[in-house]
């Protein structure tokens, strides 16, 4: 796991690690991490996909706020990845892109 | 639907704080956060002073440990708050997905900051994510944000974020200027970005100090700034580069790199653009409060151009226009987190004075914890934004002439 940081702090860390599911596929984190950062240190960084544009998107702003990590976990779509913590078992999928794509220019929205 | 006397919306410094005394006074209340971790934004910051480490981390979890000690006190984590209302004398709060409702006598509203994104081109790719999105990352849960990044913005957060990274050995190439123009006009002009880094100064190596008092005259920040070489001067365990502008993000379905360009205060670029690797970018363009939820609510909120410095109108003891409704920490403007806690503390009295109807409050107490604000204002470790104490001095009397029309 490369995307683990070692160091400050990390000895406090050393949770557990489970075994959960990543578009079927099983991957691991740690205990009560959210799901968004199993899948960072996993070196995943597309969590999904804009429905409009088709562009991918990850972690944005990692503490609620901004609904970019948006993904369908415990069956459950549009869960925020970045506050759902992982636990054994969970199942957690990339909402599908979409198949008719519209060219959004996110700086002339503004 | 379940009941509380007191439900506190948010679990960090403020709501912790507040938890402890209301459960000190076995009061039966409830803490919601939708984090799965109780501490809010405490729980990444980490600062170096005199040779001595402060760990917010440990500062939540000593709040935690007295709160475990209250058994009147229960925490609801990953759990959002969606709505609030009032009806029949009593408050309704409205949880998210199946969680249903909880009923209260009193609220308090601690839900904190949120970070203003600097828009830069291409800042949707995976691998840009704002400073205090990187700060998480990297201290709360020990996942390395990339193998190279780049921060963009001059903002309070830049500075502290980049330390953390460097301690973490998180490469950096530095702290660069948002693009040229629209829409970064709030951002101010370049001079205005370069003036406010006076008050960051307590992050500059020890050979910049001195040039402290010269950086607090704009026409010498202007002329510091100017002559610093395009590489940048070592500050934070990073580069300052105040020469060098990001004008776009570049990468396939990641970051790969951010096309920089030399320039010299708000003129046109003065060299040729490169494109600097990297595969993360910090967006840093400052904190704002969250008092939407006192907004929805039907509290009074003094409006900023922008929204900016939306603050709700409160009194010294976190009241607010609607009946026992309480705001503590950063929602009423952007301060670190013991004046959070000192907020907290103050906005529990006021809840406990507005459940027993007492009039003639504590005011010994209520002076006690004032002069606790003070000292945690005074001892503070980061200064945000110079204009806080205004707009909360205005949120102060728009409250108290509202009390005098009554
Ligand atoms: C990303 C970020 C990084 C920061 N880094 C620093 C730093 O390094 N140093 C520093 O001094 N200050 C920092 N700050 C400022 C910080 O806001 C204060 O230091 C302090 O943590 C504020 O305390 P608080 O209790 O008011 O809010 P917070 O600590 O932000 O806690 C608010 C809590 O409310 C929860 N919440 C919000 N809305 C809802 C809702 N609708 N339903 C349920 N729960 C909700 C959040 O999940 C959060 O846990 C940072 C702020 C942010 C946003
Ligand atoms: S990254 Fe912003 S909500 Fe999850």
């Amino acid at each position: 796991m490369t995307g683990r940081l070692h160091g400050i702090g990390s000895a406090e860390r050393q949770s557990p690690t489970v075994q959960f599911y990543l578009d079927g596929k099983i991957v691991t984190g740690m205990v009560g991490e959210p799901v968004a950062m199993s899948l960072w240190a996993l070196g995943e960084r597309t969590l999904g996909w804009n429905e409009e544009s088709g562009e991918p998107r990850g972690v944005f702003c990692n503490i609620g706020h901004c609904f970019e990590c948006r993904m369908t976990i415990a069956g459950q779509p549009d869960q925020r990845a970045c506050l759902y913590p992982v636990r054994e078992g969970l199942e957690v999928r990339r909402q599908p892109r979409p198949s008719a794509l519209t060219i959004v220019d996110g700086m002339t929205r503004l | 639907m379940t009941s509380s006397d007191v439900v506190i919306v948010g679990a960090g410094p403020a709501g912790l704080k507040a938890a402890v005394y209301l459960g000190r006074a076995g009061i039966d209340a409830c803490v919601v956060d939708e984090y799965p971790v109780a501490g809010g934004r405490l729980l990444g910051q980490r600062y170096r002073q005199r040779g001595h480490w402060w760990v917010g981390r440990k500062v939540a979890q000593e709040l935690l440990d007295s709160l475990s000690a209250c058994p009147s006190v229960r925490l609801l984590l990953h759990t959002s708050v969606v709505g609030l209302s009032r009806e029949d004398d009593r408050w309704q709060i409205r949880l998210s997905g199946a969680d249903g409702n909880i009923e209260a006598k009193a609220v308090i509203v601690a839900t904190g900051a949120s970070e203003v994104p600097i828009p830069v081109p291409n800042w949707t790719l995976p691998g840009v994510m704002t400073v205090g999105g990187a700060q998480v990352m990297a201290n709360v849960h020990g996942v390395r944000p990339g193998q190279r990044g780049l921060i963009i913005g001059l903002g309070a957060l830049s500075f502290a974020v980049a330390q953390e990274l460097a301690w973490a050995n998180v490469e950096l190439a530095g702290i660069v200027l948002p693009p040229f123009g629209p829409p970064f006009r709030w951002l101010g002009s370049v001079d205005e970005q370069w003036s406010r880094l006076v008050h960051w100064m307590h992050l500059a190596p020890i050979w910049m100090r001195p040039l402290q008092p010269a950086l607090m005259r704009p026409q010498w920040c202007r002329r510091i700034m100017a002559a610093a070489p395009r590489r940048g001067l070592a500050v934070a365990g990073t580069r300052l580069r105040p020469n060098v502008r990001a004008l776009r993000i570049v990468g396939d379905d990641r970051v790969q790199g951010v096309e920089l360009v030399p320039c010299q205060g708000d003129a046109e670029p003065s060299g040729k653009p490169w494109v600097e690797p990297v595969d993360f970018v910090c967006l840093s363009g400052g904190l704002r409060p969250v008092p939407d939820i006192v907004k929805a609510a039907g509290a009074a909120v003094l409006e900023s151009p922008g929204g900016l410095y939306d603050v709700p109108v409160s009194g010294p003891l976190g009241e607010t226009t609607a009946p026992g409704l309480f705001v503590a920490g950063n929602v009423l403007g952007i301060e670190g987190a013991q004046v959070a806690m000192a907020q907290g503390q103050l906005a529990a009295l006021g809840t406990v004075c507005w459940l027993t109807h007492s009039p003639d409050r504590s005011l010994e107490q209520e002076r006690a914890f004032l002069a606790e604000l003070e000292e945690a204002r005074r001892k503070t470790l980061i200064l945000f934004d110079p204009a806080w104490p205004e707009v909360q001095c205005r949120a102060e009397q728009a409250w108290r002439s509202r009390g005098e029309s009554h």
